[in-house]
């Protein structure tokens, strides 16, 4: 299960990653690998969410098999993957150099900075995981909003848009909300329990 | 009382000498207070959620909802797959308060992707009960038979149809 998960997650971090990396301006490439992995995060969800989107309202609720989902979402990850170590070496050398002057430079007040917020991030971490474990489904809005529309894009089929109608007497809608979440959800949901989704979709 | 204006003169300068001293260093240090106040308050409240984190995961009262909940309408939720049924009715006995909303919304997630609507006009009808004798009176009131009870306050009904 964590396998699954960790290649769920991979992927579309590595989407995002080499996106953000190829974009990003050679000259402030140096000392922003930890900045372009937070943004590689959102943006690589976001390419995910829209891909799949893409892919339900093409062929997906209609019995395609989830490979042709998964797999050009992968090519393109390669694909990005391979320019950016090819443009990646010729950075190199200057990248080593700023890393060098970036670590001298570095005060005592930074490091503090630095211990202090790699503290606070390993307890949210820890928090988080022990928040999951005891209620995996989340919380009220996420069983009311997010994961419900997950469930919804992962057992609905050809009903999928259910997830997004409102009505006089539903109102799972709240279509003031961002549409990309629950597709991530049901990324992790998907590889969770894939009896659920790849038997009815492949 | 000719001395006293300039003693109150020297200690003038020695208070506004001091101040200023003081005024200095917090200068050259107020960038080093505030990091300091940011990282202990940050400190405080990672530590604060780590505890409440802890508690709460070892509390055994509050055992995931949602799983017991999802589980008692599995078999309902197999039933509807099998009927082909795209929507259903809701009732239950709760009254209309914040309560009632979150049972509606779980049963609704519980039943996904069937859709629940909240009235008793769809051919099927969810009755989501806390307490099971209620029935009785709910299917009066509404004109609704029984289709299956598969207990613990999880009834599948319909409407009479006259």
């Amino acid at each position: 299960m964590i396998p699954k998960i960790l290649l769920a997650f991979g992927v579309s971090f590595f989407l995002g990653f080499f996106t953000t990396s190829l974009l990003w301006p050679d000259r402030l490439r140096a000392r922003s690998l930890i900045l372009r992995c937070c943004l590689a995060i959102g943006f690589g969800l976001g390419i995910s969410s829209c891909w799949f989107f893409m892919w339900l309202c093409l062929v997906g609720a209609h019995g395609a098999n989830f490979f042709a989902l998964i797999l050009p979402e992968l090519a393109l990850t390669v694909g990005l993957g391979v320019s950016y170590f090819v443009f990646h070496e010729d950075l190199t050398q200057s990248r080593a150099h700023e890393h060098v002057r970036e670590v001298e430079g570095k005060d005592l007040v930074s490091r503090i900075f630095s211990a202090v917020f790699y503290v606070v991030l390993a307890c949210a971490v820890l928090s988080f995981l022990l928040i999951s474990l005891k209620n995996p489904h989340g919380d009220y809005d996420a069983t009311a909003t997010w994961n419900l529309r997950a469930r919804f894009l992962a057992r609905g089929a050809v009903h999928w848009r259910d997830a997004f109608v409102d009505s006089q007497h539903h109102s799972r809608a709240s279509l003031d909300y961002p549409l990309l979440s629950p597709p991530q959800s049901l990324d992790f949901g998907n590889m969770l329990a894939p009896s659920q989704f790849w038997f009815r979709l492949s | 009382m000719i001395a006293l204006p300039g003693r109150l003169r020297k200690a003038h300068h020695f208070v506004r000498h001091k101040v200023n001293t003081m005024i200095q260093i917090f200068r050259r240090f107020r960038s080093h207070i505030a990091a300091s106040l940011l990282a202990a308050y940050s400190l405080y409240h990672a530590q604060a959620m780590v505890r409440s984190s802890v508690q709460n995961f070892e509390d055994t009262a509050g055992l995931d909802a949602i799983s017991a909940f999802d589980g008692r309408f599995s078999q309902l939720r197999e039933q509807l797959l099998q009927y082909g049924c795209r929507e259903v009715g809701y009732v239950t006995d709760d009254p209309e308060d914040a309560d009632w909303f979150t049972g509606y919304s779980r049963t609704q997630y519980a039943l996904a992707p069937r859709v629940v609507d909240d009235s008793t006009e769809q051919a099927l009808i969810v009755a989501n009960l806390r307490d099971q004798s209620s029935i009785v009176s709910i299917m009066r009131n509404r004109h609704l038979s029984l289709v299956m009870d598969y207990g613990n306050g999880v009834v599948l009904l319909s409407r009479q149809i006259h």
